[in-house]
């Protein structure tokens, strides 16, 4: 009995201990199947996903637009909605109603992406020279779309040159908890270092037109510096630029808005109707069929259809058309001139309004050049660049002087205006150079002409929600919530 | 009778045989303890000696040295008294059900209750043993306060929704309780494959220290199930059968158009493609091809077409079942042994339920030495009703139940079904759903076991150890198959049917170890326990489609041909399969004092560890509890009162997390799924495209939450328990106030982070609570008795605090600081403007607006979940014949009666697509000047505070008849039986409700297409051998 007990006891025991003993592992039960955390990101073709997936949420069409409806560019067609952008008249809560201007969480998405990639890239592990090679290359496009999206953050909510105003959280890796904003200068500074380790990286060419290629660096580099009125840098980085990509030649010149040409463009984002959408539908809306064109919401303002030599500037049929159509009909003649730029194929038709983004062409690194020398008082200099434009574009085009460095200045800006409406330009420029927005009668909407320099509106509010979720934001100046 | 006599003379022979050995005769009366009736068949026993009492209790037994003397019988507890001196020794045997009152059973441990301060509400087996649902936790309703228990679904097999004490937080908001049978966990949602017959009593633990000892798993409280088991005594064969029907609910109720109004209030709204308008002779417009003489005939074809298609959709159900049980046993080792059937159709035409289950219980107990075995298996064959699974679809025939115009007509003249495409003017909605379903089959079939082996070892009179190693198991196979050889199978992907199979493996594994100390001391008890627990989960399905089947075959996928590809570089995979589990590691102690039998401090903590916390410094939990007991009664000072004849005081308080409060996501497999318990923890990502890179591009679509904690509940409770009236009048009180501390909140994230919002541990929720269970005997006879209860409970839950956070939407509901969870959320419908018949809502400012986009959204319609509910129930019985009944009820809930919305919109679009309300023929607005509650045709009014309705309601949820068979004797005088019961029951015979929908009663806050819950009437035989 007394040893039926102990055997009792030790086989008791025993299994008593081998339970404790596996317990350890109980709690560490391990989710196998899931395709997240560490796992998502685990090698280089993977983190290749990562990047593209990246670039699936990079985004030109809400500067293009912004810098359209709060300008001269565009006018109110047949469909009007925006009162509180187009007329200047929104707050933090309402931005993001309409044509939702919130780029904060859009580049942010972005830029977060990257940074998983970024803080994946270590951990995997490269097969052979190839992958190595390509764990450089995704390294370089990280650093670049982070570059470039913290620029269009700037461009939206600081946009100044000035060292000690208020820039925005530059973002270096996935962070849950709120961020403050930091000053210009140390935010372009680690944006001009992403950019310098970037352009080490990337492609020399730019082969793959719809990824980051060292030229694309070099355009960026050369906004950058504009905006930052670094004009030695902004001189230097176009030049890269435009050594590499000439200006198109008359003929191809409209065939870069039908992609059929890939003249003066370093990079763009490329678009289908289902990844990435119809840029075209910013302005108006797709055809139910030949006839029944669809709805405009917004048509070329007369104050852009009238700075052209109509007959001899061959920017003014590859950006406008007139639709006999739409003329005809005296319900709709009022949209009868059509923005052509993201026209796409015929109406109806299943590639209709739809066109790749450009991000940038020869043309802006020569006005950024023209209007860099001009403040550096090479008055030849920029001269020169604005007439190889010109001549570019316009027939019989006679090579015009300018006085003053005001005068040329004012002559680049004008160029801007015509060489790059629908681009994403306008406003911003507007800013950067503190100068009014200003709408012909004919152009505007209740009688809101002017949006005069300086005015707070320049910059758009951080967006309300932001505000709420983040205890650190500080809101633009003008902007009470 | 005979036997009877035969025993007795054998008792007599032996008895004169020890007489001359110097025995004594001890005789005596036995008789049941509540109501006095003498009991028969009672066994007395005394050493080696054995008697039975007669038919009417009476026994006599000759002793020689024996001490004591022991009585026992099936439904009694067993009872010793010790013989000294006596001669007469006259007992009181009480019944099981009336013990139980006496015991509480927390699936650890049976807590004397006089000691326990938990707040328990236990109910007999019976309430669910005879219950004709298919899963028993239906038969919950109005049963156990505190306990709000609402069935979404007539499917025969689905399970209610089950809440303790309200809503605990808003990211687990449906996390129900843990359910333990025998000590073995097992998943809610999940009961059709169990045999609630089996069932002995159920426990719910609703406080802290009832629940504490479940640790986080006992966060939202615990249902403790027992089985039966067998009991010391001859072995009783016992045969149950029902039989009954069940009917669908009467859709009078929603007062629906019949053809004739239904073309004439088309006609009057001049609602375009519709027959009332369309080829009304008013309609100046020819339709091309038809001339004004066609029209008037194709409108009169029409009019002569009136179906009430519930008719069609829904039939009346049989439900049957038989079961037989063995039990029986000697003093060390006893058994419970049963096989059932059931079998039960839906209302909906092609679902049932049909269930095979076995049981086998087994109990060895020597002094020192306890084995315990439970286990069932079960087999379970469910058809589904394809029209829960379709949501809002012209083929589900819930929703066409008020959609199908009665002017359709399904069949070809020949009888078969006119199906095809369907227009507004051409129907085919009701052949094509017809069709559908005669081509479309659900299977799920399910084995389940769930079983445990208990091994106590007592090494020293006050030291027992312990060891409960369960499982549970369930096998699913899920099918759904549409016919390739019919017109719905020509509308799937390669146009040849389709066959979605999935087969899944759950199964879960318990141990705990235990080593329990009680000891008294002189006045003080003293109770102890240490116990280890490992819980281990798995997890694994596999599912696939096949498309392109066979025509030749009906069943499976055989045959199935290729597929094309459509010159595609890669095709996409129909098969998918996952794993996944969890483990938790626990230890926990408990304690228990008492002094004098009027005091006791109950206390007990617990350590969980789990894997389902990412967070290694979060994965460990504590939960415990500290409760107080006072018998008052033992008092000296009360010891002369004559006013209770109990009063107790109950006291607790403690702290248990929620498990269920953490997010969970799950990995399909087909028709099935696998819980991903971490995924939702971590960074996830999803795949997206970018034109530029034919790469799909990989992107997060979830941050993670690395910081994650549990939610954590802190209950308090005060109860107080007494009877009056000699035991006749038994009451319970119970308040409550339960925090849920760490609440998960939607807390919107700043646009660095790259998403908008997280569920971050930073709010509070309560929920506050008053319960109340009274039972009274009203008339306690020999022969006639009356007993009736109630129990009522009131809930209120409030959100406490959103940290950062203003205010959320979840669903239709605003999340905000200081309502309660689940308050609905909407633009206030002021009724018609007189003069233009638009829609006129409250603004903001509380003025009158009549653009919607003007209108403000208010929290002032009220909640879905009810704020008071409750049970009244009765019981008759004079001598053979009993009537028992249950009224249910709840009240201060509102709900959306999203089929109203439907049916009185009146406007052309729903017009259209529903078989509209009579209100619309003179409650909506036609000319200016009319005061009516509907707005004119040409505008919608949206979905509005309008369509939310009173949804309280009292249920007649259950009623039985029946009458105590006597013994039965055959021809030849052995007996034919022993005895058994004969009734007849209803569920759901009745409700009363100002809700205009279907029932008022559902599981969530909108009714729309939801399966609806049935009637029944069965009849029932029991008959013991």
């Amino acid at each position: 009995m007394n040893k039926m007990r102990k055997n009792k006891l030790v086989i008791g025991s025993f299994l008593m201990l081998s339970l404790f003993a596996s317990c350890s592992k109980v709690i560490d039960v391990k989710e196998t199947d899931f395709i997240g955390g560490d796992v998502a990101l685990k090698t280089v073709a993977n983190v290749e996903s990562g990047i593209i997936g990246a670039y699936a949420t990079m985004n030109v069409e809400m500067g293009i637009l912004l810098n359209s409806v709060f300008t001269d560019e565009v006018r109110v067609a047949e469909f009007y909605n925006a009162a509180t952008v187009h007329e200047w008249q929104y707050g933090s809560t309402d931005i993001s109603i309409r044509d939702n201007f919130t780029a904060f969480p859009m580049y942010y998405r972005t830029i977060d992406r990257v940074n998983r990639v970024l803080a994946a890239l270590p951990n995997a592990k490269a097969a052979n020279a190839t992958e190595e090679a390509l764990k450089n290359r995704i390294r370089g496009e990280a650093l670049y779309l982070r570059a470039f999206c913290h620029f269009g953050l700037y461009q939206f909510y600081s946009n100044t040159s000035d060292g000690t105003a208020l820039a925005l959280a530059y973002m270096e890796t996935p962070d849950l908890l709120p961020q403050a904003r930091i000053t210009v200068a140390p935010y372009m500074a680690k944006l001009n270092a992403d950019l310098v380790a970037a352009k080490a990286l990337v492609p020399a060419t730019n082969a793959d037109i719809a990824r980051a290629s060292r030229h694309a660096v070099s355009g960026l580099q050369a906004r950058v510096a504009l905006y930052m009125k670094d004009y030695t840098n902004a001189a230097a980085f176009a030049t890269e630029y435009i050594a590499a990509f000439p200006l198109a030649s008359k003929t191809n010149f409209p065939l870069i808005w039908k992609d059929a040409n890939n003249s003066e463009v370093a990079f763009k984002l490329i678009r289908t109707t289902t990844a990435g959408g119809r840029i075209g539908t910013l302005y108006r809306g797709t055809s139910a069929n030949a006839t029944n064109i669809g709805t405009v919401t917004w048509r070329p303002s007369l104050a852009l259809l009238n700075s052209y030599d109509q007959v001899n500037d061959i920017r003014y049929a590859a950006y406008f058309f007139e639709e006999p159509l739409l003329k005809a009909s005296s319900a709709r003649s009022i949209a009868a001139i059509l923005i052509n730029k993201y026209a796409g194929t015929a109406y109806a038709t299943p590639t209709e309004l739809l066109a790749d983004g450009k991000v940038f062409r020869t043309a802006e690194m020569y006005l950024i050049r023209a209007e860099a020398r001009a403040e550096l008082n090479d008055l030849t200099g920029a001269a020169a660049d604005l007439n190889t434009l010109r001549d570019a574009r316009i027939n019989n085009y006679t090579a015009a002087s300018f006085s003053s460095k005001g005068d040329l200045i004012t002559a680049i800006m004008n160029e801007r205006f015509k060489e790059l409406p629908f681009e994403g330009h306008r406003f911003f420029d507007a800013k950067r150079r503190n100068l009014p927005i200003i709408r012909l009668a004919a152009d505007a909407q209740n009688n809101k002409l002017t949006l005069e320099s300086g005015n707070f509106r320049f910059l758009l509010p951080i967006p309300n929600s932001e505000i709420q979720a983040n205890p650190l934001m500080v809101q633009n100046p003008g902007y009470t919530n | 009778m005979r036997k009877v006599v035969l025993l007795s003379s054998l008792v007599f022979c032996f008895a004169l045989q020890v007489l001359a050995q110097g025995s004594k005769k001890i005789s005596g009366k036995i008789v049941d303890q509540k109501t006095k009736q003498g009991l028969g068949g009672v066994t007395v026993n005394a050493g080696k000696v054995n008697a039975l009492s007669d038919a009417n209790g009476n026994y006599q037994i000759n002793v020689t040295d024996q001490k004591s003397v022991n009585f026992s019988i099936i439904g009694y507890a067993k009872l010793s008294r010790s013989i000294g001196a006596a001669t007469t020794i006259n007992v009181e045997l009480a019944s099981v059900e009336a013990v139980l009152e006496e015991v509480v059973i927390t699936g650890y441990a049976r807590e004397s209750k006089s000691k326990f301060a938990g707040a328990v509400t236990t109910i007999s087996g019976k309430t669910v043993n005879d219950v004709p649902v298919g899963s028993f936790d239906q038969a919950f309703q109005g049963r156990v306060p505190g306990m709000l228990v609402n069935s979404g679904s007539g499917q025969p097999g689905s399970s209610a929704v089950i809440t303790i004490r309200g809503i605990k937080s808003l990211q687990g908001a449906g996390a129900q309780p843990l359910y333990v049978l025998d000590g073995v966990p097992i998943p809610a949602f999940d009961m059709q494959t169990l045999n609630p017959d089996d069932f002995e009593s159920i426990t719910v633990l609703k406080d802290a220290t009832a629940a504490a000892i479940y640790g986080a798993r006992g966060g939202t409280g615990v249902i403790v199930i027992t089985s039966k088991r067998g009991k010391t005594g001859k072995n009783i064969v016992t045969y149950k059968t029902q039989y009954g029907i069940t009917r669908r609910p009467n859709f009078d109720r929603l007062n629906m158009m019949n053809t004739r109004e239904m073309l004439a209030y088309e006609e009057r709204e001049k609602i375009v493609n519709n027959p009332g308008w369309t080829w009304s002779p008013n309609n100046p417009a020819i339709p091309a091809g038809m001339t004004a003489a066609s029209k008037a005939r194709s409108l009169d074809s029409l009019r002569n077409i009136d179906i009430d298609y519930a008719d069609i959709f829904y039939r009346e159900g049989i439900s049957k079942s038989h079961e037989l049980t063995l039990s029986g046993g000697s003093d060390r080792t006893k058994f419970f042994l049963s096989g059932a059937y059931f079998d039960q159709e839906g209302i909906d035409i092609y679902s049932s339920l049909k269930r095979y289950t076995l049981r086998f219980n087994l109990d060895h107990s020597t002094d020192k030495f306890t084995a315990q075995f439970n286990s069932t298996l079960g087999f379970s064959k469910t058809q589904q009703s394809e029209g829960e699974s379709l949501g809002n679809s012209p083929r589900n025939p819930f929703q066409m139940t008020f959609r199908a115009k009665t002017y359709e007509n399904p069949y070809n003249l020949d009888g078969s079904l006119n199906f095809g495409a369907n227009s507004t003017m051409a129907l085919k909605n009701v052949a094509n759903l017809l069709e559908g379903l005669q081509n479309t089959s659900r299977v799920f079939d399910q084995i389940k076991l769930v079983g445990n082996g208990l091994l106590a070892y007592k090494i020293l009179p006050t030291l027992t150890v312990r060891n409960n190693l369960g499982v549970t198991s369930s096998t699913n196979f899920v099918r759904r198959y549409v016919n390739p050889n019919s017109f719905i199978g020509s509308l799937q992907s390669f146009q040849s049917g389709v066959t979605q199979e999935s087969g899944g493996l759950y199964t879960e594994f318990i141990n705990t170890s235990s080593v329990a100390y009680s000891e008294r001391f002189g006045k003080s008890e003293l109770e102890a326990s240490a116990n280890f627990e490992v819980v281990r989960g798995f997890q694994r399905a596999l599912g696939f489609t096949l498309f392109n089947l066979d025509k030749r075959l009906t069943e499976t996928g055989q045959g199935a041909g290729p597929l094309p590809t459509n010159g595609a570089a890669t095709y996409p995979q129909n098969a998918s399969s996952a794993k996944s589990g969890f483990g938790i590691r626990s230890y926990f102690a408990t304690t228990k004092y008492t002094y004098d039998n009027k005091y006791s401090l109950n206390a007990n903590i617990r350590r969980d560890g789990t894997s389902r916390i990412v967070n290694e410094e979060n994965r460990e939990v504590t939960s415990w509890s500290a409760g107080f007991t006072w018998n008052a009664l033992n008092e000296r000072f009360l010891s002369k009162q004559s006013i209770f004849s109990e009063l107790k005081l109950r006291l607790s308080f403690g702290i248990i997390p929620n498990i269920g409060s953490i997010q969970t996501s799950s990995y399909g497999a087909g028709l099935q799924s696998v819980t991903n318990y971490q995924g939702p923890q971590v960074p996830s990502f999803g795949t997206t495209q970018y034109a530029g890179s034919t790469l799909t591009g990989l992107a997060p679509t979830g941050p993670g939450n690395p910081n994650l904690k549990i939610e954590r509940v802190q209950k308090s409770n005060i109860g107080i328990d007494f009877s009056v009236w000699n035991g006749r009048a038994r009451f319970n009180l119970d308040a409550y106030d339960e925090q849920t501390l760490d609440l998960f909140v939607n807390q919107p994230l700043s646009g660095t982070t790259g998403f908008s919002s997280l569920y971050i541990n930073a709010g509070r929720m309560s929920n506050k609570g008053l319960e109340l269970n009274a039972k009274v005997d009203v008339i306690r006879g020999r022969d006639f008795g009356v007993t009736l209860g109630l129990n009522h409970s009131y809930n209120k839950n409030t959100i406490e605090n959103l940290g950062a956070v203003n205010e959320f939407f979840l669903g239709t509901f605003v999340i905000r600081k200081g309502l309660s969870y689940g308050t609905h959320y909407t633009l206030n419908y002021l009724g018609v403007d007189p003069a233009t018949g638009n829609p006129r809502y409250e603004a903001p400012d509380g003025s009158i607006t009549n653009d919607q986009a003007k209108a403000g959204q208010f929290d002032k319609f009220g909640n879905y979940l009810p704020r008071h509910q409750g049970g009244l129930d009765f019981e008759i019985r004079y001598k053979a014949f009993s009537i028992s009944g249950l009224f249910s009820y709840q009240f201060e809930v509102q709900r959306y009666n999203n089929i109203k919305s439907w049916i009185t919109r009146g406007i052309p679009g729903y017009q259209s697509a529903v078989r509209a309300s009579r209100e619309l023929i003179d409650n909506q607005w036609t000319a200016p000047g009319d005061n009516k509650r509907y707005q004119r045709s040409g505008v919608d009014r949206g979905f509005t505070s309008d369509d939310i309705e009173d949804a309280k309601f009292v249920r007649f949820r259950n009623l039985v008849v029946a009458y105590q068979l006597p013994a039965l004797k055959g021809p030849n005088g052995k007996p034919l039986f022993t005895g058994g019961r004969l009734y007849a029951q209803g569920q759901n015979l009745a409700i009363w409700s100002p809700w205009t929908g279907l029932d008022p009663e559902d599981s969530n806050n909108i009714s729309l297409s939801e399966y609806p819950n049935p009637s029944m009437f069965t009849l029932g035989l029991d008959i013991n051998f």
